[in-house]
């Protein structure tokens, strides 16, 4: 089956995807860390954030639209989260706009991180970052087995589509929460049985 | 008289709901055999299987010894070195982001230095002839690469003993071809469960028919697969290419 991958523009050949791994990691993170303390009325160091993001993405070579529908996915928590400001503060607009700009230069940052790096590689290089095992673990079992619980839900949907003869109301609703359900008692299974497999290799949980 | 390696007692097994899968189980293993296991679905083949390196319990006593060791919390590990268990699907059993990783899971647990660690595990891809696949991803590889690569995971931990659960399931007949041949070229003692019983007849010494939990007979490949009752008796068939040949 056919997936968007996560890191389907990992392997571009560009200056970005060149550059050492340690070096993307820590340069985001100190940069995330910078434009959150970074005051917006300093306009000068927001377009030098700016210039310096989009230059990186004209060099990643990952397409445009990429970026634009990223963006979109993310944006909505965060203009969710920020929306009550305006109403509860007087220079409310101001924040608001504030988070969203700064979002949008942290999250396009992370965007090129992910996408120019491969995610093995991101991996292996947080572990030399001595960040904990158990979140690595988490981060890799995500990476492998999102595109299986895609593909699950991608037939269950076609069978769903399939036996309700393109009816949309009250009643599929109904079911697609059915299906919703037994997904997850069908992932809860996978996870038992990935925990055996692990086991049967030599795996304890506290070493 | 050949070595025996796995050794099980009186074994029964239920889920915690009360329902009984294994019944008085006695079985044993010889070194260097393969051994194939068929029944009806449902016969408890997998739950058996799941016992042969500890990762469930019969209720009660203790009753499987694996190499003259009795399982128990403190050999666990020891003993799931020398049995290695394939799952059925391989999308269980990759779990690492790639084959590299995934193929050296296993002896980086076992705690071998990195040096041992990256030869048994390019070991273990060349003998499933993957070595040029070390840096894919799992997941883009085809059914009978992940097959052969869940083979690998287990070999790379050099087990004495390989236990298979279903390894055909959903071949294409080239990737099947391919995978009976490789179990061919594996000389250690083999435990392989399953329905494709033309797989069981070309591959198996000796074949346990598993039925409701209990032991239905226990014998020689031809023997038991040729016998028609008996296989009608257990939901199961005798294999076409015996019936062909009996026939002329």
């Amino acid at each position: 089956m056919h997936h968007s991958f996560s890191d389907q523009f990992a392997n571009l050949d560009s200056s970005l995807s060149r550059l050492s791994v340690k070096f993307k990691i820590v340069f985001c993170s100190v940069f995330a860390i910078l434009i959150v303390l970074t005051p917006i009325r300093i306009k000068f160091a927001f377009l030098l954030y700016s210039i310096l993001v989009i230059w990186s993405m004209f060099i990643s070579r990952i397409p445009w639209l990429f970026f634009f529908k990223r963006l979109l996915t993310i944006l909505p928590f965060v203009a969710l989260v920020a929306v009550s400001v305006p109403f509860i503060q007087d220079d409310g607009w101001i924040i608001f706009f504030s988070c969203l700009i700064k979002a949008i230069l942290i999250i396009l940052s992370f965007i090129l991180l992910v996408q120019t790096t491969r995610f093995n590689r991101l991996l292996n290089e947080l572990r030399n970052l001595k960040v904990p095992g158990l979140i690595i673990m988490l981060l890799s079992f995500m990476y492998r087995y999102l595109f299986v619980v895609e593909d699950e839900i991608l037939r269950r949907k076609r069978a769903l589509d399939l036996r309700s003869a393109g009816r949309r109301d009250f009643r599929t609703i109904k079911s697609t929460a059915n299906m919703l359900g037994s997904l997850f008692i069908h992932t809860y299974e996978r996870a038992e049985r990935i925990y055996l497999a692990m086991c049967a290799r030599g795996y304890k949980s506290n070493g | 008289m050949k070595q025996r390696v796995i050794r099980i007692e009186d074994l029964s097994y239920a889920y915690p709901d009360g329902n009984k899968v294994l019944e008085g189980i006695n079985l044993d293993v010889f070194q260097g055999e393969t051994l194939g296991v068929i029944g009806p679905n449902g016969a408890g083949k997998t739950t058996l299987l799941l016992h042969f390196n500890g990762l469930l319990n019969g209720n009660g006593i203790m009753s499987v010894m694996v190499s003259g060791l009795k399982i128990n919390k403190q050999n666990l590990r020891e003993v799931r070195k020398k049995v290695g268990f394939v799952f059925q699907d391989p999308q269980d059993q990759l779990f690492m982001p790639t084959v590299y990783e995934d193929v050296s899971f296993g002896p980086t647990n076992l705690g071998w230095d990195k040096d041992k660690v990256r030869q048994y595990t390019q070991q273990a891809l060349e003998e499933v002839t993957l070595s040029d696949k070390a840096d894919h991803l799992s997941h883009h590889l085809s059914l009978g690469e992940k097959k052969r690569v869940s083979i690998a995971t287990v070999l790379s931990m050099k087990p004495e003993i390989l236990i298979l659960d279903e390894p055909s399931a959903n071949l294409d007949p080239a990737a099947r071809r391919h995978l009976i041949d490789l179990l061919k070229t594996l000389s250690i003692t083999k435990v392989i469960a399953g329905h494709d019983l033309e797989l069981i007849l070309e591959l198996c010494d000796r074949v346990v028919v598993l039925d409701k939990g209990r032991i239905a007979a226990d014998g020689d490949t031809r023997d038991i697969l040729n016998n028609p009752l008996l296989m009608q008796q257990h939901s199961l068939e005798t294999p076409l290419s015996l019936k062909l040949s009996s026939r002329k």
